[in-house]
């Protein structure tokens, strides 16, 4: 009899409900996804059940994280979860969610016009003819996020588009089910509203998990607005603590908490606020859009804002799942290359059709957004040099122009009085640099950066 | 490569603080001290008292580590104990979760034989105090349970959240009057990397009489890489990535 004995893999039992998969790093681990694809993969696949996750946008001037919970809502009617959003305007929030393109009834806001991805296709389609050298060809593309879901993985994550709205039919379709559910914010005597709040969520998990063990979902956009009534940092951390105790107790749901943006910073809840935030909390993401620094949109122009990590869940591992797995962040990928660098760092950006996280990368030219493959509208200083060019070719350079020329005169003329010759030349150079400026008249105006006002300045006398 | 804790480091009447931030999470060093008492001592007992991580977690993790928390629970030689009830606190008092708590485990000491190694783990005390409990409360209840520890030869590990680096707490600085080792779990200075998550230093606190084990300055701080069950130690400058 051998001594050596094939250990036994103890499974536990995965009763296969719709949109969620096991974990790629843990067999006990269940993930469901947020809606959208680049999310999912920082977040190591997915957002695992039984853990809470809190998007902080301190951007008072747009609404990012709502946004992105309503790709969780959305996410969770199109896969018949069992999604339970609170606030007092809830089924006004769930009417505004996006929803898939090609399904019967779903409202597109605009038609006709070619939207973003169209352009960016056919961006592709250009480049890819530029054959660069034959070795590179089988290098892998360069990409700044991950894939859109294919059919194969449609029933994980469905592919929304901005442009088109949920259909009423799926909504009334959902509440008669009682897949969906709208949960008030109410004020009841001396408790708090969160504690009311929680208690209601606390009453439907009990009683999905004597019917179905359905995966649920539970949504809280704007916590802490003035529906809320006046909270206090103790309040939030309170919900926090609480709602991720629940969602340990009911393992077979998953929240996302989007606070109030005046709730996303330091000023408000005292030093270390944030952090304090990312403890109590299983996943915490920064979404600092640049609407309240212009600078920034001026240096990233292809960006809407970063992206900050502070808190990963690990419900059954001691490493995050995202840390080995997302392809975005590139903890990883550091790690095997031997490298020791860091992760990337990562940005977002909002376009006609869909919300994406990337990583952030400068342009080659130094953040200008041109497309390169087109002709260029300027010349290089090399072709300047070159003897054939004709004169109205002749670029910036006037100086360099004029010294060939002078060169040139000065060898027909030899034999000249020096000052008189050095006058000649010059007037030949200056008759030059005015066809070359005559010659560059019709083109293409300089664009102007600087500020200028036609008012006399104050000190200007 | 590097071990990390030293083996005194736990032994009786140590009341040890573990101090991390969010980069740097010490969750690892808790799991791998319950699973080391319970593989070093035959007939160890251990009390956890909850705070933030969950039981399922303490589960799985240990399930990892061979150690069977469902067998010693059983046996209850292994007791979780909840710290928080599901009504919040009112801010700035206190209830009495605590008092029934200290009573409950001063009647599990007397319970049980001297000789048996004890060890008391609480999770997180700065969660209870951002929630709001009060501060002088917390500092009453960790003093009344390292005295407890004491007498009942006992060691004691307590997490603190650190926020802010630069200017330390009220209770961070209690905790460091009141312990005999202080380890610190910091993330790199230069972020997040793949190949190193963290380094350890050790110190001793002021309250440590007799008590040598080697400490580990913070130049000479160990390196950690975390796998899925366990963490990888070794010197600085040794890493994978360095050689």
């Amino acid at each position: 009899m051998s001594s050596f004995k094939r250990k036994a893999v103890s499974k536990q039992p995965h009763i296969a409900q719709p949109g969620t998969r096991s974990s790629p790093s843990s067999a006990a681990t269940i993930i469901t996804s947020t809606g959208i694809p680049s999310l999912d993969d920082i977040l190591g696949g997915g957002l695992p059940l039984s853990c809470s996750s809190v998007i902080l946008a301190p951007d008072v001037h747009s609404a990012y994280a709502e946004l992105v919970a309503k790709y969780y809502i959305a996410q969770g009617l199109a896969l018949k979860q069992r999604t339970l959003v609170v606030g007092d305007s809830a089924q006004e929030f769930v009417s505004e969610c996006m929803w898939t393109p090609g399904a019967s009834g779903s409202v597109p806001s605009t038609s006709g016009t070619p939207g973003d991805e169209e352009e960016e296709g056919k961006a592709s389609d250009h480049d890819n003819k530029v054959k660069i050298a034959w070795r590179y060809e089988q290098m892998k593309k360069f990409q700044t996020t991950v894939d859109s879901p294919n059919s194969s993985t449609e029933e994980f994550c469905s592919t929304f588009d901005l442009t088109c709205r949920i259909p009423e039919q799926v909504i009334s379709e959902a509440s008669a089910a009682q897949t969906v559910s709208f949960i008030p914010v109410s004020h009841q005597g001396d408790a708090s509203p969160s504690d009311i709040v929680l208690n209601q969520v606390a009453d439907i998990l009990q009683k999905d998990r004597r019917s179905t063990p359905w995966a649920t979902r539970i949504c809280v956009p704007l916590f802490g607005s003035a529906e809320w009534g006046d909270i206090v940092p103790q309040n939030v951390i309170w919900f926090l603590y609480r709602l991720r105790r629940l969602l340990r107790q009911y393992p077979h749901s998953c929240a996302m908490v989007c606070p109030a943006s005046h709730l996303c910073e330091d000023q408000w809840g005292g030093p270390g606020w944030i952090q304090k935030l990312a403890w109590v909390s299983d996943a915490c993401i920064t979404l600092s859009a640049f609407g309240g620094d212009p600078s920034l949109s001026a240096i990233f122009p292809s960006h809407h804002g970063m992206v900050h990590i502070h808190a990963q869940p690990a419900p059954h591992t001691l490493l995050p799942p995202s840390d080995r797995f997302s392809a975005l962040r590139g903890v990883f990928a550091s790690a095997s290359s031997a490298g020791g660098v860091g992760e990337n760092n990562l940005a977002f950006k909002c376009m006609r059709k869909r919300l994406i996280f990337e990583t952030l990368h400068l342009d080659v030219e130094g953040g200008v957004g041109e497309r390169r493959t087109t002709p260029a509208s300027t010349f290089s200083p090399m072709e300047v040099g070159s003897s054939n060019n004709t004169p109205t070719e002749q670029l910036p350079s006037v100086d360099a122009d004029a010294s060939r020329l002078s060169g040139d005169v000065a060898t027909v003329e030899v034999g000249l009085e020096e000052s008189m010759a050095q006058t000649r030349i010059a007037s030949h150079a200056v008759s030059q640099a005015d066809e070359i400026a005559a010659a560059r008249k019709p083109g293409k105006a300089k664009k102007k950066v600087a500020f200028r006002s036609d008012a006399p300045d104050l000190y200007d006398f | 490569m590097a071990t990390f804790p030293p083996p005194d480091l736990l032994s009786s009447r140590q009341v040890v603080i573990v101090t991390d931030q969010i980069l740097s999470p010490a969750n690892f060093l808790l799991h791998r001290t319950l699973a080391s008492h319970f593989k070093d001592h035959k007939d160890a007992r251990c009390i956890v008292l909850l705070v933030s991580e969950s039981i399922s977690r303490w589960n799985a993790i240990a399930s990892r580590a061979t150690v069977n928390l469902a067998a010693l629970i059983e046996s209850q030689a292994l007791r979780f104990l909840d710290m928080v009830k599901d009504i919040q606190p009112h801010l700035g008092t206190d209830d009495s979760t605590r008092s029934t708590l200290i009573r409950s485990l001063l009647q599990e000491q007397g319970d049980a034989q001297a000789d048996q190694p004890t060890l008391i783990l609480l999770d997180d005390i700065s969660t209870l105090e951002w929630m709001g409990y009060a501060t002088n409360e917390l500092v009453k209840f960790l003093r009344a349970l390292s005295i407890l520890a004491r007498k009942g030869n006992a060691s004691l590990v307590v997490r603190h959240h650190v926020i802010t680096p630069d200017t330390p707490d009220v209770l961070f600085r209690f905790l460091l009057q009141l312990c005999t080792y202080h380890i610190d779990v910091r993330p790199l200075s230069s972020g997040r990397s793949g190949a190193v998550n963290g380094e350890i230093s050790l110190y001793r606190g002021p309250s440590n009489g007799t008590a040598h084990v080697k400490t580990t300055p913070r130049q000479r701080a160990v390196q950690y890489r975390l796998t899925d069950a366990t963490a990888v130690y070794f010197e600085k400058g040794t890493g994978q990535a360095v050689l």
